[in-house]
């Protein structure tokens, strides 16, 4: 039985990943520290799950027993827990994106290599059914040679989630980038997943257009190119209105030399009307149980997980270059 | 014969694929104006043509439509390499012309119809029929009304599968100018429209996916992305590549607002589903990108402009900046970087 810790209440996540680890067969859930806000809801929840609660790296990591940690905090505090936990041999299940730059995360990844602990990021949509189903069509050929994948990543504004406070979100500083990235870079992961190439060159036109007043962007389309020829369009953002039926859009739509693959949705759903709103509500979505499933086989069965903390870098690196390309104005070379 | 009874009198240049998959139905159905004369290089379609449409005489030669005084308007559904001359021989001769989009595969020759317009006195209307498809102008209405707020991101998809073989005109980029030109200039028109605003910059990425286009030579996909003040962007794809079966899926469209969010797609928006060995979402139209009735609109809307003299809801400098766009799209893929359009 593992011993979990959930470190950090930053990231709304912790809400989905929490509770999948607290019922995991085996996992246990022993602590939950909120080290920067919503103090108030993660002592609930973990009065709720009768594990001890903190509120200091320091008292957690020197007074309780982990062998496995979720990181919710926010990005830019990812190398100082991922630091502690590597001393201590803790493998980490680390929400994206794994740093705010690029040397953090390169001092990350070292971390992990040093002490050989497992890092995993959890990019859901590799463990989302229909997009698993295109990246075996693509690997077993049946989709042909891969032209174009085009991706949408549309979500809500994250001060629309009432259960916690989001301010982070908006601050550079603290969450690396804003809505385009944050809500892009699953995406940015998927598609480098299933381009099966590595990208070269980035474009992309990013700005806050939406949501007024906000210190970063909120909205942004990028063209990356692979190695390979793929070409890939994403847009994303936190470009969802408040009554919009459905909080996050994941579509992707692959043209290959044989088939066209268009995924409209994640999940299955249905759909629900009531007075004042229409609501989507999937019935059918396994990527979160999987996501924490792969962490803990590869712990337990002492191999590489599923995505690495490479992977997580790719995905930054490749976010990182779309702001740097729609501050200059110039398409980026990778790497960095 | 009094004023309101005087009809315009029409000479069809071109009585190929555009002809008979649209403007042969408009003009049949159309009142406010006759066709008298056809012209085709090839004889019997222009006779074919000639009898469809109750036209007096048909020819192969434009001289003997041009020299024709009773002629009011030329009709040019002749393929893109030939809009520029045949628009300005048609206006030196003293006509209004109806031409088919794109004005032309040459930003020059565009400017050079433009002039030749303004120095003979006449029309010349650039016939960009998704200004006048319903499902468009429905849009751009609710553009208008400002319920989405400001438009600042519009993500555009037109693709389909060229039904052409690869020896047709279509297939030659010089001729026609590829994908790029040919539905690029529909999707670049689309985005100007709903920005209400000039292009300011463009980058862009094209393949050959098709046989048909690596033989000649020929982007069928192209995925451009152009920007507008203040760094409002449209991404469109537009491609010639995908399977036939898409067709029904042909259009798409999301329009991101500062206060909502607009979705469109042909397959969502289809009321009609067919199932038996496979799904067919039934076509309502000969062309899967436009609407039965915009053709019509159309061209009633260009006759009106000729009878009244009214600013046309598509105007020449509107194809000019277009077609900019896709000027702009071929360097940037040349020269792979963004580039910069002159407001």
């Amino acid at each position: 039985m593992l011993k979990f810790g959930v470190i950090g209440y930053d990231h709304v996540h912790v809400l989905k990943y929490l509770p999948i680890i607290a019922h995991h067969p085996e996992a246990r859930l022993v602590a939950v520290a909120a080290i920067e806000r919503n103090r108030a809801p993660a002592k609930k929840v973990s009065e709720h799950y009768r594990c001890r609660y903190f509120e200091s790296l320091d008292a957690l990591f020197s007074l309780q027993k982990l062998d496995a940690i979720y990181i919710a905090s926010t990005p830019a505090r990812h190398p100082e827990i991922i630091r502690k936990a590597a001393e201590q041999n803790i493998h980490v299940l680390c929400d994206k994106p794994l740093a705010t730059n690029l040397y953090d995360a390169d001092e990350i990844i070292s971390l992990v290599e040093k002490s050989r602990i497992k890092l995993m990021v959890p990019f859901n949509p590799r463990f989302q059914l229909p997009v698993m189903r295109l990246k075996t069509m693509i690997g077993d050929g049946t989709v042909g040679e891969l032209f174009y994948i085009n991706a949408v990543k549309y979500g809500k504004v994250p001060s629309l989630i009432s259960a916690l406070d989001t301010s982070w979100f908006f601050d550079p500083d603290q969450a690396g980038f804003g809505g385009f990235g944050d809500i892009g870079i699953h995406a940015v992961d998927a598609l480098c997943w299933l381009a099966e190439g590595t990208p070269r060159k980035v474009y992309a036109r990013l700005g806050n257009h939406i949501h007024r007043g906000l210190s970063t962007d909120d909205i942004g389309s990028a063209i990356i190119e692979f190695d390979n020829g793929v070409i890939a369009n994403l847009n994303s953002g936190w470009a969802n209105p408040s009554g919009c039926p459905t909080w996050l859009d994941v579509k992707f739509e692959v043209l290959g030399s044989k088939k066209v693959v268009s995924i409209n949705k994640p999940y299955h759903d249905f759909t629900l009307y009531s007075e004042h709103k229409m609501e989507t509500v999937s019935w059918w979505r396994t990527d979160i149980d999987m996501v924490v499933e792969e962490f803990i086989q590869s712990i337990l069965e002492d191999r590489t997980p599923a995505i690495t903390g490479k992977d997580a870098l790719r995905a930054l690196e490749v976010v990182l270059a779309a702001y740097q390309s729609s501050a200059t104005g110039e398409e980026v070379s990778l790497p960095l | 014969m009094s004023a309101e009874e005087k009809k315009l009198n029409v000479g069809i240049i071109g009585n190929g694929n555009i002809y008979k998959l649209a403007h042969r139905e408009c003009w049949q159905s159309i009142k406010k104006a006759r066709v008298i004369a056809t012209c085709d290089l090839v004889e019997e379609k222009a006779l074919a043509a000639c009898k469809e449409l109750n036209a007096e005489t048909f020819s192969t030669h434009i001289d003997d439509l041009l020299k024709e005084d009773s002629v009011d308007v030329i009709d040019i559904c002749a393929p893109t390499y030939e809009h520029a001359h045949l628009s300005m021989r048609a206006l030196d001769s003293g006509k209004h012309v109806i031409c088919e989009k794109p004005i032309s595969n040459s930003l020059e020759d565009a400017r050079n119809m433009l002039r030749a317009a303004r120095a003979n006195g006449k029309h010349l209307y650039i016939a960009h029929t998704r200004r006048f498809d319903e499902r468009w102008t429905k849009i751009k209405d609710i553009i208008s009304s400002k319920e989405l707020g400001e438009p600042v991101s519009i993500a555009r998809s037109e693709k389909s599968w060229l039904p052409f073989p690869a020896d047709n005109w279509y297939w030659n980029p010089s001729l026609s100018g590829g994908v790029l030109l040919d539905i690029g200039i529909h999707v670049a028109d689309q985005l100007n429209w709903f920005f209400d605003d000039v292009p300011r910059e463009v980058f862009a990425k094209a393949k050959k996916i098709r046989n048909e286009a690596r033989e000649n030579n020929v982007f069928d996909f192209s995925l451009l992305l152009v920007t507008y003040e203040g760094g409002k962007n449209g991404v469109a794809d537009v491609s010639w590549a995908y399977p036939q079966a898409w067709a029904p899926f042909y259009s798409s469209l999301t329009i991101i607002g500062t206060n909502g969010k607009l979705e469109y797609s042909d397959k969502d928006s289809n009321p009609m589903t067919v199932i038996d060995g496979g799904v067919e979402y039934p076509r309502y139209s000969p062309l899967i990108s436009t609407t039965l009735t915009s053709f019509q609109n159309e061209i009633n809307h260009f006759l009106d402009c000729i009878v009244n003299g009214m600013q046309p809801a598509i105007t020449l400098e509107d194809a000019c900046k277009a077609l900019e766009v896709i000027d702009a799209a071929y360097r940037s893929i040349n020269e792979g970087k963004p580039i910069k359009i002159n407001p």
